[in-house]
C-alpha cells in the first residue's frame, strides 16, 4: 500500500537524486469568483509549468533547483535554508528550524517522524500508482493535503492542495536511491555579486 | 418627458466598455524588504500572478513550491485580503489591508500602469526615457515611490522585465521580475 511505501521509503532512502516536473493549476479564487461575479474562465486552467533537479539527504538537507522557466534555488544545509533567485540576484538566508516542520519537503527531506505532524491514509492505486494521502495536524499551515504516490518501492509523483484549492503536480523521474554524496554537497556558497538578505 | 437628443455614444460608456475588456496578466517573482511594526528589517519572497480583469485585479502570492501565500484582490469599490486558514479581510483599501496583515504592502493601484510600463492617470509623475532607447521608461517617480526599470523583455516580447519600487516613507523596497 501507499503507507507502506512510504514508510519504506523514508526509513530505506537515506538520500536521493533526481528531476521533477511541476505543474500549478490553479482553481480561480474564490474572491476572483465574487469581486467579478463571473467564473473567469481564463484563471482556471492556466497551468503553469517547471521544471529542475533535487538532490536530498536526511535529515533536512536538500538542494531543489529550478531551471526552467527561470533559475531558482532552494538549498537547506541542514541548518540554513538558502533561496537564491538569479533573475532578481539575491539570496535570502533563514534558519532552518521548524521552515520544514509541515512542509511538502519535510515528507521527502525531513527527519522521519512523519506521523508526528501527519496523519497517513492510503487513497487507492491510480493509473498503477499506489497513493496515500498525508493531511497535517497542525490547522495553520499553507495547504491542506498532500499526496504522494508510489509505483513499486519508486517515489513517481506527489500533489499538494492548498488552503485555496490550488493544486501544485511534482512528476519526478531518473532517481537515484542512496547515491554517494561529497561530504559539502550541501554546502551552499553564495554566487558572486548576488545580494544576501538574512531573515 | 423631455427626450434628451442623443449625440452618438458617450465617451463615458465607451471609456467603461473598454476597461471592461482590458484584461491583463503578468506572473513572475518578488522581493519585498520591509521594516516591521518593533522596527525589525524583515524581507519577503516568492511567486506572483497577477489577474486583471478591467477595473479588477487579483493578486496571489505564493512561496516556491507554489503554496498561495496571500490572495489580494482590489476592485475601484473594495479590496480583499486572503490569506491561509483566516477569514477574508476587506477594507476599502488594499495598502493599510496589506500592511496590516502582511507587514508590507504591494502598490496594487499604481502596478497596474506602472507594469505596462505607463504613469498612472491619478497625480502628478515625473517620468525619464532610457537615453538609448527613447520608447523604454527608465524611472518613474510617482505618489512617493521611484520605480526604476532595469531590464525589458528581449524581443519579439515587449514590456518589463525587470523592475524596482522604491519608497522611502515608511521604507519599504520592492523588486519584481516578470516572465515572459
Amino acid at each position: 500500500s501507499g503507507t507502506e511505501q512510504l514508510k519504506q521509503f523514508v526509513s530505506q532512502v537515506r538520500s536521493a537524486r533526481g528531476e521533477f516536473v511541476q505543474t500549478e493549476v490553479r482553481a480561480p479564487s474564490n474572491a476572483q469568483q465574487q469581486a467579478s461575479g463571473v467564473l473567469s474562465t481564463q484563471g482556471t486552467t492556466q497551468n503553469k509549468v517547471s521544471s529542475g533537479t533535487f538532490t536530498f539527504a536526511r535529515p533536512g538537507k536538500f538542494i531543489w533547483a529550478y531551471e526552467k522557466p527561470y533559475a531558482q534555488l532552494l538549498q537547506a544545509d541542514g541548518d540554513k535554508l538558502y533561496v537564491y533567485d538569479k533573475d532578481l540576484n539575491q539570496v535570502t538566508v533563514r534558519k532552518l528550524g521548524g521552515a520544514l516542520g509541515a512542509s511538502p519537503a519535510a515528507i521527502l527531506f525531513g527527519s522521519n517522524d512523519l506521523e508526528k505532524n501527519f496523519t497517513l491514509k492510503d487513497a487507492g492505486v491510480k493509473a498503477g500508482i499506489d497513493w496515500l494521502e498525508l493531511i497535517p495536524k497542525s490547522k495553520d499551515t499553507q495547504f491542506q493535503r498532500v499526496g504522494i504516490g508510489f509505483r513499486d518501492g519508486n517515489l513517481e509523483a506527489m500533489e499538494l492542495h492548498d488552503v485555496f484549492g490550488n493544486v501544485t503536480l511534482l512528476k519526478f523521474s531518473n532517481i537515484q536511491k542512496n547515491p554517494s554524496l561529497p561530504a559539502d554537497a550541501f554546502k551552499f556558497t553564495v554566487p558572486k555579486g548576488a545580494d544576501v538578505i538574512n531573515g | 418627458c423631455a427626450s434628451v437628443k442623443p449625440q452618438g455614444p458617450s465617451t463615458s460608456n465607451a471609456a467603461t466598455a473598454v476597461t471592461a475588456q482590458t484584461a491583463r496578466a503578468y506572473h513572475g517573482r518578488f522581493a519585498v524588504q520591509y521594516v516591521d511594526q518593533n522596527g525589525q528589517q524583515r524581507n519577503a519572497y516568492g511567486n506572483f500572478d497577477w489577474q486583471e480583469h478591467g477595473d479588477t485585479v487579483t493578486v496571489q502570492l505564493r512561496n516556491p513550491l507554489g503554496q498561495t501565500m496571500a490572495i489580494v484582490t482590489s476592485s475601484p469599490a473594495t479590496a480583499t485580503l486572503e490569506l491561509p486558514n483566516r477569514q477574508p479581510m476587506t477594507a476599502d483599501n488594499v495598502s493599510t489591508l496589506m500592511q496590516n496583515a502582511l507587514g508590507f504592502t504591494l502598490p496594487v493601484e499604481g502596478l497596474r500602469y506602472w507594469l505596462q510600463p505607463s504613469v498612472a492617470p491619478t497625480s502628478k509623475a515625473t517620468t525619464e526615457s532610457d537615453p538609448q532607447q527613447q520608447s523604454h521608461l527608465k524611472q518613474i517617480q510617482q505618489d512617493g515611490w521611484t520605480i526604476d526599470y532595469l531590464a525589458y523583455a528581449d524581443a519579439p516580447a515587449t514590456g518589463v522585465k525587470r523592475v524596482n519600487l522604491e519608497r522611502s516613507e515608511p521604507p519599504l523596497d520592492i523588486k519584481l521580475v516578470l516572465d515572459q
